[in-house]
């Protein structure tokens, strides 16, 4: 059994896996078959590839979970699941609000104790000059709200956790 | 010429101006925040000097700091770019006092034209058309019920404003005092002067400029248009020069219009006038800037100029270095300003570290930046982190040009509008001049990147899969047939 490889790619599974090597790279993905028969370097993250007999150039760079891949005029950003720990995976849920980017608070719409629907504005952020408001998840009380207007925070700060409804 | 220049700025303006100080043989010297202290702008100067802050923005605006820094340095002129303290006339009033030279108009004339309500006053006297407008004063009620009667829809700006800042557009009676109260609030909280006006929202508009160069005498001469109609939130997106579809007789009286103002008010050094093009030919005044522009290259393309060397010439002999005679337009430039965002994410800015760049080179495409492979891209800073400026003979080889550099540049570790301005460019609208400063809007299900087929997909993660360490292992765990494909040569 050969091992799989799994991305996703706009939100969708994909697995890759390696069938065989000769006289071809042969490349199973997605029940679809790629073949490459040459990886060629051209500088640190650009590479020239035959790949199902076209010459195509190529650029990739990593960073954690995520692969960004330049393929004909296009960016591509996936994520490689087998890189994200199964603690992470367990971790997504709706019951914390976390920064998608690092930023400032512009101001806080809510307090601790208090019952919140789906789509309500919670918080006000700025980020790059652009102000965005962050909405609740879905129905719930406010459990806490871990900071205050003008305060900044990192990318993956938990800025606020809800329960459930008494 | 001067012999040293502090830049007040970074990113890629201060890269910008950097360049042709150096080419003039001035000493250049830069400033910069701790986050800052690998950017290309302080390596590229001659000497660098940091400034602290609270916040990194709150380094770059601070008056009292960067005179100092200034006068330490014995800079003997200062250039304030773009954004930051460049319309700030405090500032340019606190450099002259101190003896060194503001690369940039009078501070009464960056007053006059900061206001959006005394400048349109101004221009009203001079003879500028402006749009029907009113401005509000202490009485809101007042305010609302004549507005009302200019009728909707109706924009609302704050006075002190720019940046789409405090900007509304009302459609409708019913909605004007909670807009007006919002601009309100979004201008006190942005500029910290509450005050609006509303005005005729002029439905279709385009958005042109002009470019001007003025000896403070009154002697001015102008580097002809730009369109800027391409744009979102407000903020441009994509500029060019000359302006599409526009006829030399209209573009000639637009042009008129703007020396005429820039005349009236003893313009010293580079600025532009703005103007909003109605779909049947009217034109009114917008606003005038007081400072080099973003989209300046696109004119330096078409004019064979060099504006930041104008600007430095005006500065330190009061002369200008052109006659009308001698600028002429030739050819067409199209600038894509690079933004870290999720366009099809309503815009939304994005951070992240530039894994990989690759710039195109060729001698007609230009790229101003302020970026390096490795750079961390912020949130404290403008998502705008370059712009790639193509030329060609004529507008489609210039569209051409432009489209095949964006699938040229190449930054993979942070999201970017490189694939969305690709689109932009080959939009059927884009390439039969029908443009307004609703396009982004209008053509929003056409900019969307077609969904990738199956076997796209496939091979993308494919690639995807070769950059891995263990798909590469598993690969060569089987030499024979491996090596004879010659696969992963170099690696």
């Amino acid at each position: 059994m050969a091992r799989s490889f799994n991305f996703s790619l706009d939100e969708k599974p994909i697995n890759v896996s390696l069938i065989k090597c000769n006289p071809v790279l042969e490349v199973l993905a997605n029940e679809l078959t790629v073949n490459v028969s040459s990886v060629d370097q051209v500088s640190s993250n650009c590479f020239t590839l035959i790949i199902d007999d076209k010459k195509k150039t190529v650029w990739w760079a990593r960073d954690d979970d995520a692969i960004y891949v330049r393929f004909d005029g296009r960016t591509h950003t996936l994520s490689y699941r087998d890189a994200i720990s199964a603690s992470q995976q367990a971790g997504v849920s709706d019951n914390v609000i976390k920064a998608d980017m690092p930023g400032i608070v512009v101001k806080t719409n809510c307090n601790v104790g208090d019952s919140v629907k789906l789509g309500d504005v919670l918080i006000v952020i700025e980020s790059m000059k652009m102000q965005i408001s962050i909405v609740s998840p879905r129905d719930g009380v406010i459990k806490e709200v871990n900071i205050a207007a003008n305060a900044t925070f990192e990318k993956n700060a938990e800025l606020i956790s809800l329960e459930e409804k008494e | 010429m001067f012999e040293s220049i502090l830049i007040a700025n970074r990113g890629e303006i201060a890269c910008r101006v950097i360049r042709t100080a150096k080419e003039l043989g001035i000493e250049t010297i830069a400033v910069y925040h701790h986050v800052d202290r690998m950017a290309p702008h302080v390596k590229a100067a001659d000497r660098s000097v940091e400034l602290f802050g609270d916040t990194p923005t709150a380094a770059y605006l601070d008056i009292e700091q960067i005179i100092k820094v200034a006068n330490k340095t014995k800079a003997q002129c200062l250039h304030p770019g773009y954004g930051f303290l460049s319309e700030n006339a405090a500032f340019a009033e606190a450099v002259e006092k101190n003896n060194i030279v503001f690369v940039g108009p009078q501070p009464e004339v960056i007053k006059l034209m900061g206001d959006k309500i005394i400048s349109r006053e101004f221009a009203r006297k001079a003879g500028i058309p402006i749009a029907p407008s009113v401005t509000q004063t202490d009485d809101l009620s007042n305010f609302l019920k004549e507005a009302e009667k200019i009728g909707f829809p109706l924009l609302i700006k704050a006075s002190a404003g720019g940046g789409g800042k405090g900007m509304s557009i009302v459609r409708e009676a019913t909605t004007l005092e909670e807009q007006a109260k919002i601009a309100m609030s979004e201008a006190e909280r942005y500029f910290a002067d509450s005050r609006i006006y509303a005005e005729l929202y002029v439905e279709n508009p385009r958005h042109i400029e002009v470019q001007i160069l003025g000896d403070g005498q009154g002697n001015i001469v102008h580097a002809y248009e730009r369109e800027c109609s391409i744009q979102r939130r407000f903020q441009k997106v994509i500029e060019e020069s000359p302006a599409p579809a526009l006829s030399v007789e209209l573009r000639d009286q637009i042009c008129a219009a703007a020396v005429d103002l820039a005349s009236k008010a003893k313009y010293l050094n580079a600025g532009t006038v703005e103007f909003i093009l109605s779909p049947d030919g009217s034109f009114y005044f917008l606003e005038m800037n007081t400072r080099l522009q973003v989209e300046h290259p696109v004119t330096e393309m078409v004019c064979s100029l060099d504006l930041v060397k104008a600007q430095l010439h005006i500065a330190a002999g009061k002369t200008l270095p052109y006659k009308q005679s001698e600028i002429k337009q030739s050819g067409h430039a199209i600038e894509c300003r690079i933004c870290c965002e999720e366009p099809h994410n309503d815009f939304r800015p994005a951070t992240g570290d530039i894994k990989i760049l690759s710039v195109p080179v060729a001698n007609d495409i230009r790229f101003d930046s302020g970026i390096v492979q490795g750079q961390t891209i912020s949130a404290a800073f403008d998502s705008m982190i370059g712009k790639l400026i193509c030329f060609g003979e004529d507008r489609d080889a210039a569209i051409k040009n432009a489209i095949g550099a964006l699938n040229d540049l190449v930054i993979l570790g942070v999201s970017s509008n490189i694939d969305y301005l690709g689109q932009i460019l080959k939009a059927t609208d884009f390439k039969e001049m029908i443009i307004d400063t609703g396009f982004l809007e209008k053509n929003k299900a056409t900019l969307l990147l077609e969904p990738l087929s199956e076997k796209d997909s496939s091979t993308v993660a494919t690639i995807a899969a070769l950059s891995l360490r263990d798909f590469k292992a598993l690969a060569l765990e089987t030499p024979e047939p491996y090596a004879s494909i010659g696969a992963w040569r170099n690696l």
